[in-house]
């Protein structure tokens, strides 16, 4: 089964870390992700720019809207995924159980709708 | 096709058969063998088809029922098999089978590619035995998997390996009975399609997941044990129903301590079933408890259990609190019930479970160790987190009580009550309180 794990961390808390504590989290996380790619199991994954580059756009009553901003305003924000093929949720959760961003943040398993 | 009834009432096929006798319609047979086996062997044969159905539980539970319904018709034609579980199993594993390959030619013919060049696998359900030793533990585990919420989790449970009913559910856990059957049919979509594996965990991930299971466990048996509301009838259903599960589990899983202890505990709670409410309705304090009332058997039942738990030396939070509980239920008299150990208990258990509440418990059996004024000074260091809990201030008042404080003891009792929700401890707290604002002097 197809899995997206969507990685959720405080930006702020990002923001507010000194360089070394960056550097270790990055390495933390590039660390992880070769674990996870040699395992051949990961299909995706990506990091993203922080809410403050987002955009939403939004058709409310047919015409067009784009807003600056994510779609919503949380205290924790989507910072990225990986895209993993594993045979059951057991696996998946081992995988997120590993992920760095489970401590301080989270990471939502969601199953991918296979395709027909 | 349909048999032509005739005037006395029986199909013309079942006269050609060597079962004329069993046909002669032994109608009452055939209901308590088909009870029979919904009672022994559902939880089991469910749990095969649901492997069977790869995990889709509605598909599993539809195929049983027909094969049910089927059965009292074939059996009073036929007579009762001598298997009755197995044929009933062959004949749900039938239709399983007939309506995942109908499922499957539809999705097949849906597609848009040339459907002749698409493997059309045979279900795999074919290759596989019928019924597995693990089945019936492969049920109880993803019934309580941690990716469902716990209200989902013994509710589900309660449904597919207990067979209870989605109104008995919603009875027991006074709830709208859409609740109850809302949360079954999610919980059942997740495993589906979250991908929520129908295995046993592995030696890695045994010890938490077990927990896990035997938190769904104890918590039925709680709900039953001291439910804040619900009839009694329902309760005591709910705990024998807990204790059953439990024991099933110790059988699948003989090696492992903490399930036995388990046991143990529910076993030493429910023998006193009988003497824990009085005529009046009021909670019974366990030391004023009729002991003559307790279920003799069912402590001798929970102490060879507890034995048999603590050999394997491997303690746990399960195992201590039946050790305490069989303490209570073993003593002859209250007066003789051993503190002192008591106390060391609440100690150990202290170190897997330190919760205010197992804290609390700990300082009134010291107070029964070495007197009131021990347990006071440990209670008044628990005020802040415990305020909000009666219980807290029950024992308060009972200690005041003791030790002859009768205004502190008031007051105390008054908080409590001002807390308290469930009827029967209302009951309790009021005539305590009343004694003592009548003067009764302390004990």
């Amino acid at each position: 089964m197809q899995y997206m794990m969507l990685i959720y961390g405080s930006e702020a808390g990002y923001a507010a870390m000194t360089p070394e504590m960056h550097e270790q989290a990055m390495q933390a996380f590039i660390s992880y992700t070769q674990e996870l790619a040699a395992s051949g199991q990961m299909l995706a994954a990506a990091q993203l720019e922080p809410t403050g580059t987002s955009t939403t756009v939004r058709a409310p009553q047919g015409s067009v809207h784009t807003t600056d901003g994510p779609f919503a305003e949380t205290k924790e924000q989507l910072g990225g995924y990986y895209v993993i093929d594993v045979p059951t949720l057991d696996d998946a959760i081992a995988w997120a159980s590993k992920c760095p961003a489970i401590y301080g943040g989270a990471v939502e398993i969601r199953p991918l709708v296979p395709l027909q | 096709m349909v048999p032509q009834r005739r005037v006395d009432g029986r199909d013309d096929d079942a006269c050609s058969g060597d079962h004329r006798h069993a046909a002669d319609g032994d109608d009452n047979a055939v209901s308590a063998a088909l009870v029979s086996v919904y009672t022994h062997e559902r939880a089991r044969l469910l749990a095969s088809l649901v492997r069977l159905a790869d995990r889709d539980m509605d598909a599993a539970e539809d195929a049983l029922a027909d094969a049910m319904t089927a059965a009292l018709q074939a059996w009073k034609t036929d007579g009762i098999p001598e298997a009755p579980g197995a044929w009933i199993l062959t004949s749900a594993r039938r239709r399983l089978l007939d309506r995942l390959r109908q499922l499957r030619r539809r999705r097949t013919d849906s597609m848009p590619e040339n459907p002749e060049t698409l493997p059309v696998a045979a279900p795999n359900a074919d290759a596989e035995p019928d019924t597995m030793p693990d089945d019936l533990l492969r049920l109880i585990f993803t019934c309580c998997h941690p990716a469902l919420a716990m209200p989902a989790r013994v509710a589900l449970t309660l449904r597919t390996v207990g067979g209870l009913t989605t109104p008995e559910i919603a009875r027991a856990f006074v709830e709208a009975e859409p609740t109850t059957a809302q949360r079954i049919v999610r919980a059942k979509q997740k495993i589906k399609i979250a991908g929520i594996p129908y295995v046993v965990p592995g030696n890695r991930d045994l010890p938490v997941r077990l927990d896990g299971v035997l938190e769904v466990l104890y918590l039925v048996f709680n709900e039953g044990y001291s439910a804040s509301s619900g009839d009694d009838f329902v309760r005591r259903a709910l705990c024998e129903q807990a204790i059953s599960l439990t024991a099933q589990t110790v059988r699948l899983l003989p090696f492992e301590p903490e399930p036995l202890g388990l046991l143990a505990l529910m076993e030493f709670h429910h023998a006193r079933r009988d003497g824990r409410v009085g005529a009046d309705g009021a909670i019974v304090p366990l030391e004023e408890q009729p002991r003559e009332r307790w279920d003799q058997q069912m402590i001798a039942a929970a102490h060879s259990h507890l034995v048999r738990a603590m050999v394997m030396d491997r303690s746990g939070p399960y195992q201590l609190q039946a050790a305490i509980a069989g303490l209570h239920a073993q003593a002859p008299t209250a007066a003789q019930t051993d503190w002192a150990q008591i106390v060391a208990l609440y100690q150990a258990l202290l170190n897997w479970r330190p919760t205010p509440i197992v804290e609390l418990n700990h300082a009134v059996a010291l107070s029964m160790a070495k007197g009131p004024d021990w347990g006071l000074a440990q209670l008044d260091a628990l005020s802040e987190t415990l305020s909000g809990y009666h219980l807290y201030h029950a024992a308060r008042a009972d200690l005041h009580r003791r030790l002859g404080q009768r205004d502190e003891a008031l007051s105390a009792y008054s908080a409590a009550l001002a807390l308290v929700v469930h009827s029967a401890e209302r009951q309790y707290l009021l005539r305590r309180r009343h004694e003592v604002s009548g003067g009764t002097p302390g004990v």
